[in-house]
């Protein structure tokens, strides 16, 4: 019998109505969340303890989630360590620690499935990638393979990669003459971006060369919490991108997404939402009830998809806050619902006289 | 942003640039309290606490009683005979404390500036007023969330004696509200008192502590700490759900946030079940307080997380028993030694080992809740408090504010002592 996910995974990402989803995902999560009970115990015991048997599971929103700073204190795996081929590290913005996530063959395959799939929907065609970014041969910490593994993700729509950054993180001004300049996509951690940006912005020749570049689309990716420490908006930073790349900004594409769920990521329509493909699912949690927002409602959001197989992420509480725009009716014509992330909780100040212990 | 709150016996609430005209104005009323007689000052206090606990009963919550129990003529007489040797009268004139060639006097150190922390503003009260009744005049630094705090004090200017009149006792206090960021302000702050009495968690402590200060300054450190509470099974098996209801109010008053709000509760048992059936009824009892006596405020987003991070945690490490929402959680695991507090009414129930509690190289125990075997009780209370460990309250009782606290009797180090020759 053909797996209930891998059936999801045919499925074209914004082609069904949340109506025709439901179902479809809701037997790829049972799938899913009946393998997690059985093979990992960290999963078991947070269904047992919530009294959740994956037998009852009657409907999505009743999987337990799990936050996703677990990642960062326990080593969370579903199949035998043989089984792992890759290991992926978060960038420890929020903490001392990152997460650490253990792929299987399976799981990265479904992962890159999802990930071309639903960019297939916003880049038509291959690209020459310009990447903001440094070659890890030129730095092989931790922080950069992580950096070089999310960008190769988008190696099905390259036809060329060009990293453009050296050693130091500094635009490579030698050899900016040698970058294509027909049918561009720029490409870079958000923050990186905007270094580069900040940096070359009174240069003449680097901006009279991305000027060459005709209708480049921009890619960023990692997320907000560097640039919303400079209280730097998202309209500040896209009217920068389109100066300076010389592009419109509905062709600045922010991708949201979680290492602790690779592949499923929510990249922004020309309208500037982010739409949730038929591999995922998105709830916003009340931050005290934890019970299920209304459209419109701010709150945590929650990520679910039954792709992880190597490791239980896959009902995650994030530490994001969000909230749902609207479901099937986004005037761009993805179906499904759409979303805005919003800001990052940071870790709480002590208040009062209490203090931690050592 | 800085603002004055309450400035020369009025409520001004207004931004200014500089708080040098509070530090002069509040200098101009230490003679005429020095003038007071201590029983006199005593007396109006003992006023102020029944007005304090009728008035605002319903913003002083679970605590209103004890503000009135402590604030007592009677008790604040014992509390002062016992900080000052044994004669509060010292603070009025010379006397003798049997001492076979000297007499003594305890004068106030001046100025005390008292830097009240969030959430347990209530706690600032009773620092002010121990300034108030060793004749020191006060400036409170008010937390952000200043209204009840800034409401009490003013609320003394229409609380009148036959002896004291409200308006000249207003006029020991100033109140000012200083932004974090304002460092000119709270160095000005710092510079002018005699006195420091700074509440608050390890950051704001250091940030206090490092401001400039004259080298005869007194600090009268409050946080940052941590407490527990151990009982056993003598004391689950004849009185489980009494215990659970004590601990439950020890818990949620002030959403833990104080240093006295325990955080972990050792069972001196090795009976599972035993340990399993407190916890269900602690979670219980948790619930009853948020629902009947406590409800709890909503948390910030930054809490929640933490909250939803420690629940899953432990649902992995052990068992956790919590409210649907974030409301209270109650976390059983058989890991050794002090759990680290989430705050917001996270509460540990952990095994007891003698040897996890005592910590040599640490002084951030405050206070140890006990309900244990009466034979045993003070021996143990010693034996874990070598290192650290300053009271060791009755369950129920341990966010009551007492003195001494934090291991000093503040009254004491608010004055100086002033000998002569008999």
């Amino acid at each position: 019998m053909k797996s209930e996910i891998e059936t999801l995974l045919e499925m074209k990402p914004y082609s069904l109505s949340q109506k025709e989803k439901n179902q479809i995902f809701s037997k790829a999560m049972n799938e899913s969340v009946k393998f997690h009970y059985e093979k990992s115990n960290e999963f078991r015991k947070i269904c047992d303890n919530r009294n959740f048997l994956p037998e009852n599971s009657s409907s999505v929103e009743i999987i337990p989630f799990l936050p996703v700073s677990l990642f960062k204190t326990f080593e969370l795996r579903s199949v035998p360590e043989s089984e792992i081929i890759k290991t992926i590290y978060s960038s420890a913005t929020t903490s001392n620690s990152p997460s650490t996530i253990f792929l299987d063959e399976i799981t990265s395959k479904r992962q890159t499935k999802a990930l071309i799939s639903i960019m297939k929907d916003f880049l038509i065609n291959k690209k020459n990638f310009l990447i903001i970014d440094q070659k890890n041969d030129l730095d092989n910490s931790k922080e950069v393979k992580s950096r070089e593994s999310a960008i190769r993700g988008f190696f099905p729509f390259m036809e060329s990669m060009n990293f453009c950054l050296n050693s130091n993180l500094k635009l490579d001004v030698n050899k900016i003459d040698e970058l294509p300049t027909q049918n561009c996509c720029i490409m870079g951690f958000t923050w990186l971006l905007y270094t580069i940006i900040l940096e070359n912005e009174n240069n003449s020749s680097v901006k009279d060369f991305f000027k060459k570049i005709k209708n480049p689309i921009i890619i960023h990716i990692g997320g907000w919490k560097k640039l919303s420490d400079k209280k730097v908006s998202k309209e500040e930073f896209n009217q920068k991108v389109s100066e300076f790349f010389n592009c419109k900004k509905e062709n600045i594409i922010d991708i949201y997404g979680m290492t602790e769920q690779l592949g499923t990521i929510y990249p922004d329509c020309s309208e500037g939402n982010k739409h949730v493909s038929v591999f995922s699912e998105i709830f916003i949690r009340n931050i005290d009830t934890l019970e299920i927002e209304e459209v419109g409602t701010s709150g945590f959001i929650q990520l679910v998809s039954p792709i992880p197989r190597s490791y239980p992420g896959i009902s995650l509480l994030s530490d994001d806050i969000g909230k749902i725009l609207g479901v099937d009716d986004c005037p761009c014509g993805r179906k499904g619902k759409y979303f805005r992330f919003e800001k990052r909780t940071e870790k709480a100040d002590i208040k009062g006289c209490g203090d931690t212990i050592d | 942003m800085t603002k004055l709150l309450i400035s020369n016996g009025e409520l001004v609430n207004s931004e200014t640039d500089s708080i040098e005209e509070s530090i002069e104005l509040i200098k101009t009323s230490r003679k005429w309290l020095h003038e007071q007689k201590i029983d006199d000052i005593l007396e109006y206090v003992d006023v102020v606490g029944k007005r304090w606990s009728d008035e605002f009963k319903e913003r002083i919550g679970t605590n209103t009683s004890h503000v009135k129990d402590f604030l007592s003529k009677s008790h604040l007489e014992n509390k002062l005979d016992i900080a000052l040797h044994g004669n509060r009268h010292s603070l009025d004139n010379f006397v003798d404390l049997k001492d076979p060639k000297l007499l003594f006097h305890a004068q106030p150190r001046g100025v005390s500036c008292h830097w009240i922390a969030g959430n347990v503003a209530i706690l600032g009260i009773f620092s002010s007023i121990q300034s108030l009744i060793t004749k020191n005049v006060s400036i409170i630094k008010a937390p952000a969330d200043y209204e009840l705090l800034s409401d009490l004090i003013y609320s003394l200017k229409n609380i009148n004696t036959e002896k004291i009149s409200g308006k000249d006792i207003l006029k020991c206090f100033e109140v000012v509200y200083i932004d974090r960021d304002d460092h000119e302000n709270q160095k000005l702050l710092s510079n002018s008192a005699d006195i420091r009495v700074a509440w608050g968690g390890h950051d704001a402590i250091r940030s206090i502590t490092s401001l400039p200060k004259d080298p005869f300054t007194e600090d009268i450190i409050y946080g940052p700490k941590y407490s527990y509470v151990i009982i056993d099974e003598k004391a689950i098996s004849e009185n489980m759900i009494s215990i659970s209801q004590k601990i439950a109010l020890d818990v949620s008053t002030f959403d833990q946030y104080a240093c006295s709000s325990p955080h972990t509760v050792f069972i001196k048992t090795k009976d599972e079940k035993m340990m399993s059936d407190f916890s269900k009824s602690l979670s219980k009892e948790m619930e009853n307080v948020e629902r009947i006596l406590l409800p709890k405020v909503k948390e910030t987003e930054e809490k929640a997380k933490e909250i939803i991070s420690t629940r899953s945690e432990y649902e992995i490490k052990g068992k956790v028993i919590s409210s649907k929402n974030l409301s209270w959680t109650v976390i059983i695991s058989d890991e050794d030694g002090f759990a680290q507090p989430t705050f917001s009414r996270v509460i540990h129930v952990r095994p007891y080992n003698e040897d996890s509690l005592i910590m040599e190289d640490s002084r951030k125990i405050q206070s140890i809740g006990m309900s244990v075997d009466e034979k045993e009780r003070l021996e143990l209370a010693d034996k874990i408090t070598l290192f650290g460990g300053d009271r060791c309250p009755s369950l129920g009782k341990m966010s009551f504010f007492d003195s001494p606290w934090d291991g000093m009797f503040g009254m004491d180090r608010m004055v100086r002592w002033i000998t002569t020759y008999k």
